[in-house]
């Protein structure tokens, strides 16, 4: 059974805009009805529920003009992390943007400041990494503290993603049911994120967007 | 007549995914409130059969909203379920100390919560 679909092209245009909007739109439909129709012992249930929420919270997000905040309360409610980071790489080519995060420590932040270039670069145009569920840890992301990453892939390039960290202690990894969220995250997020633009995108934390790279480890946590 | 459940979190996702549970698989009215002022407030008004709420809100925070809903007597017996991201044991703690007769932590699964919510209003779990 696929729930999810694959990214399309995104090119940020205004039909790209209004196709982005009526996908949500249909998507969250079309997942309310199947889990409407869905006994509470199907095994698909838990993952409809988080693909509908998922869904209607970002295409609210985008109307909103608040889509990484979103992606935060995405995370810390459906999949149990309150450790993550949405990065963005921006104009000059070794910039990257915190856009939103939550909860980062001194050393994910660190990392994070020295890595978040070299995590993107890792994606590359790949899929959902997820350290759990079946997958083989990739040793760099793994080395990071790194449980997943969700790339956002833009104009036909890997252009930042979602990191997250640690999750919440009740919860033992990852699984099929986070999977197919983070490919909708994968899907759509970095499409609606660039909808953001001009609204002067604000993380969780400080209120105020950050760009880092290779060369800047000494700015202020945010 | 129907059981009415009062819903209370700050955080969209979780209203959108518990709105849809009970909308879905159940005939319980249900109001929603984001924040521990709105949902005393609405508990006070609508007199609901049961209360989901979270604790980390603006406002008035789940723990203060569990002990003020608890001052009323038409209020001293419903149901209060914490659903919340804080699972560590002094919390829980705190939420049984504030009056609260249940905990389940984020994320939830749907069938599990719903289990729970019919426990509760269907006479199988008392307080």
């Amino acid at each position: 059974m696929t729930l999810t679909p694959e990214p399309q092209a995104w090119m940020g245009s205004e039909t790209d805009v209004a196709r982005l909007e009526q996908d949500l739109e249909d998507l969250s439909a079309q997942y309310l009805q199947q889990f409407g129709e869905a006994s509470l012992d199907d095994g698909n249930i838990v993952t409809l529920s988080k693909l509908y929420a998922g869904a209607k919270r970002l295409h609210e997000a985008v109307k909103e003009g608040a889509v990484a905040d979103a992606i935060v309360e995405i995370g810390a409610n459906l999949i149990g992390c309150e450790q993550m980071a949405v990065i963005l790489a921006r104009g000059e080519r070794d910039k990257v943007a915190f856009i939103g995060s939550a909860g980062l420590n001194r050393r994910q932040l660190d990392s994070m400041h020295m890595n978040a270039r070299a995590i993107i670069e890792e994606a590359g145009m790949g899929a959902v990494y997820m350290a759990s569920g079946g997958e083989e840890p990739d040793p760099f992301l793994s080395s990071l503290g790194i449980v997943a990453f969700v790339p956002f892939p833009l104009d036909y390039a890997t252009k930042g993603g979602i990191v997250l960290f640690d999750l919440l202690p009740q919860r033992d990894g990852l699984d099929s049911s986070d999977r197919e969220l983070l490919k909708l995250l994968g899907a759509y997020a970095g499409p609606c994120l660039s909808t953001d633009k001009g609204k002067d995108q604000e993380t969780s934390d400080k209120g105020k967007s950050q760009e880092i790279s290779d060369n800047e480890k000494d700015l202020e946590p945010w | 007549m129907e059981k009415k459940l009062l819903l209370v979190d700050d955080s969209s996702t979780t209203l959108l995914m518990e709105e849809m549970l009970f909308r879905t698989h159940t005939k319980f009215q249900l109001v929603l409130a984001r924040n521990g002022e709105e949902a005393v407030r609405k508990a006070l008004a609508e007199l609901p059969s049961l209360i989901l709420m979270d604790i980390v809100m603006p406002k008035m925070n789940g723990f203060a909203a569990c002990r003020e809903i608890r001052k009323h007597p038409a209020l001293k017996r419903v149901p209060i379920i914490m659903v919340t991201s804080r699972g560590e044991s002094w919390n829980v703690e705190e939420g049984f100390e504030s009056g609260c007769n249940d905990y389940v932590t984020k994320p939830f699964n749907v069938a599990e919560l719903i289990e729970i919510v019919n426990g509760y209003l269907m006479g199988q779990k008392v307080e």
